[in-house]
């Protein structure tokens, strides 16, 4: 007995000697993990400042096409070129060439003769396709008119009905002729007039748009005097009435604002990327589905051969649902809520029970935790549609904006299931990216109804002061209300 | 490559890391990390537990560095809180409180079976072999210095518990010694 006790505390001393000598080199990477605790990476304080100023251009640009800029002044409207129909106009009126339109008025000017839409009128063998193609080929080649120019368009140019009214009640002394200014850039090819006379270059678009709804437009008479005596003309000119309120309307139809009110309720996906050598444990990196839903207005603007613009206001609240078995709060602050002991926040994804000997002692929490966000932002999106059978719409818009995270309740867990709430350290600045296929259905003239998935993917992570990077995905079916 | 603080004193190096000095922080892990992963690996029994901790370890050193009184030894004071801080990653594994109250059978790992001496990293490596109840007191006990009472405590086991446990613990590592002496004998013969 007395042996074994000697051999024991010999066991005891050698214990204490070799332990004492014992050392192992621990490796390279257990420093880098403890040197980026204690110096986490600022990586998040510099993206926000870099794309914060990047937005706020990006939206001032945007905005100033959406609501300053105006129509695209390609939407002139000419006489087609070298048109073999013009030869045969039946009121066999000669074809008046830019030299003697110049003869017969002062210089730089040309007589207010009719719209050059009454060819086809006048000629109906010019089908309706035809029509197009010429209006489309002009759209492409002609240049930006000026502003000054444009004024002066709208001033002298006459909606359908205005039209036809002052057709049949000029007068001979009427029939002078109201001239517009020869701008320039306004040439009129002198093979292309037709028969009548037309071939004054009309401007459509939103100028046409604005003279269409003008209370008192100006008289138009010369089309009698050019028309020559004898033909059916007051006729002509209620077809002609027509036929350019009908691409008045259609004109302005796609230069016109629309605004949409929508709704789109949403499935909530996170997972949680650590990046190499970040020296954090999470509890886990995948969440639980859950939900959340987008809501606002956008007023978007059509630009050019089915793109367009879009911006306006939307809220977005995405919650994301942890698995909280077992889980239990890190550190209770005076009012009763997770928190953390900032001091500790450093070491508190990998240290077990960081300053905090009694943390268990806590009540385990019970159900689900969820982390929520709640976004104002304000959206810039680029849009494409395609048009489908029976007046529907094919169409997509994406884009990024400026969001705010004004109401928020965020926990984050740590391996050992605490969690806690570290404000000081979440983003208040992000940007959510919107993308968002839509099919739209017109309802009457002024209204639409448009659905599809809408997919928002938050592109900085919330807890970007921590090496964490954040992967939030929402996808909801929106559901929108159009007024144009 | 060393750096000036290799040479400074303790005062000077702590006053530095308080400033969070990364350099000063470095020299003070370079100083002690080895020593203090030996320490992690009698506890833990593998060598990536024992880095886990060690980087537990220093993390909670450098973020309470300002309690440091300057009362005992900077090792002294780091060694505690490598203690304390293994005891914890122990006591995460579910079967620990269980092994600190039952009697635990030890066999000795075929990973011994080498034609060495009775060295520190045989030695090291037989502690790492015990069960993590029986690893926990010895160490505790017999290299640093604990009382039964203080064990009892940090482990919440009653005092007595520790005590026999120890004396099991003892009986077992002796066991596993004489085992591998005769391994040895056997294989000289």
């Amino acid at each position: 007995m007395k042996a074994e006790s000697q051999h024991k505390d010999d066991l005891e001393k050698m214990l204490q000697s070799e332990a004492g000598q014992f050392a192992l080199e621990p490796s390279e990477n257990v420093w880098q993990k403890v040197r980026i605790m204690l110096h986490p990476r600022n990586r998040g304080k510099v993206l926000p400042w870099l794309w914060l100023p990047l937005l706020l251009v990006a939206t001032g640009i945007g905005g100033y096409f959406v609501f300053y800029s105006h129509a695209p002044a390609s939407n002139v409207i000419s006489a087609p070129a070298q048109s073999s129909a013009a030869a045969q106009y039946p009121g066999g009126t000669p074809v008046p060439s830019k030299s003697t339109i110049k003869d017969r008025a002062q210089p730089d000017t040309y007589p207010l003769t009719s719209l050059t839409v009454s060819r086809e009128k006048l000629h109906p063998v010019v089908s309706e396709k035809k029509r197009k193609s010429d209006v489309a080929s002009v759209q492409e080649t002609s240049p930006r008119t000026s502003p000054v120019m444009e004024q002066k368009e709208q001033r002298l140019l006459l909606d359908g009905d205005s039209l036809a009214e002052n057709r049949r009640s000029s007068s001979p002394a009427a029939n002078t002729g109201e001239v517009i200014q020869k701008d320039q850039h306004l040439s009129v090819p002198e093979t292309s007039h037709p028969a009548t006379g037309t071939g004054l270059p009309i401007k459509t678009g939103s100028s046409l748009k604005i003279a269409a709804n003008s209370p008192s437009p100006a008289p138009l008479s010369q089309t009698d005097s050019l028309a020559g005596p004898g033909s059916d003309q007051h006729v002509a000119d209620d077809q002609q009435a027509a036929t350019a309120k009908q691409i008045i309307t259609t004109s302005s139809k796609k230069t016109s604002l629309m605004w949409e009110a929508y709704f789109a309720p949403a499935l909530t996906y996170r997972f949680l990327h650590l990046p190499a050598g970040s020296g954090i444990n999470l509890r886990s990196l995948h969440d639980q589905p859950s939900d959340g839903f987008s809501a606002g207005i956008r007023i978007s603007r059509h630009l050019k051969a089915g793109w367009g613009l879009a911006t306006g206001l939307e809220m977005n609240r995405l919650e994301y649902k942890m698995n909280a078995q077992s889980t239990y709060p890190a550190y209770l602050n005076a009012s009763g809520a997770p928190s953390i002991d900032l001091s500790q926040r450093n070491s508190f994804f990998v240290v077990a029970n960081t300053g905090y000997a009694n943390a268990f002692a806590a009540s385990s929490l019970a159900g689900s935790l969820y982390n929520s966000y709640f976004y104002i932002g304000i959206p810039l999106l680029v849009s494409y549609s395609w048009p489908l059978p029976g007046k529907w719409s094919l169409g997509f818009s994406a884009g990024a904006g400026l969001d705010y995270l004004a109401v928020k309740r965020i926990n984050i867990l740590s391996p050992d299931g605490r969690y806690f709430t570290d404000d000081s350290r979440v983003q208040r600045w992000n940007s959510l990216f919107r993308f968002s296929p839509e099919v739209s259905i017109p309802l009457g003239k002024r209204f639409g109804f448009d659905f599809g998935p809408d997919l928002h993917y938050q592109l900085f992570s919330t807890f970007g002061k921590y090496n964490v990077r954040e992967h939030p995905y929402a996808i909801g079916l929106k559901l929108g209300v159009q007024v144009k | 490559m060393g750096s000036h603080y290799d040479k400074t004193d303790e005062a000077t190096l702590i006053g530095d890391c308080l400033r969070n000095k990364e350099a000063a922080q470095k020299a003070l892990y370079e100083r002690f990390s080895a020593h203090m992963l030996g320490l992690c690996y009698r506890y833990v029994g593998t060598r990536q537990d024992a880095e886990d901790v060690l980087q537990e370890g220093f993390i909670k050193v450098f973020t309470h560095l300002e309690q440091y009184q300057f009362s005992g030894s900077l090792e002294g004071w780091i060694r505690k809180i490598m203690v304390n801080t293994a005891i914890n990653h122990m006591k995460k594994y579910r079967n620990f409180q269980r092994e600190l109250e039952v009697e635990q059978v030890v066999e000795l790992s075929s990973s011994l079976q080498a034609d060495h001496g009775v060295q520190t990293r045989n030695l090291m490596e037989m502690i790492g072999s015990m069960p993590a109840g029986y690893r926990a007191i010895l160490n505790l006990y017999a290299v640093e210095g604990y009382s039964h009472k203080e064990i009892g405590e940090l482990l919440g086991i009653a005092e007595s518990t520790s005590r026999s446990q120890y004396a099991r613990a003892k009986t077992a590592l002796s066991r596993l010694m004489e085992d591998k002496q005769k391994i040895m004998t056997a294989n000289a013969k």
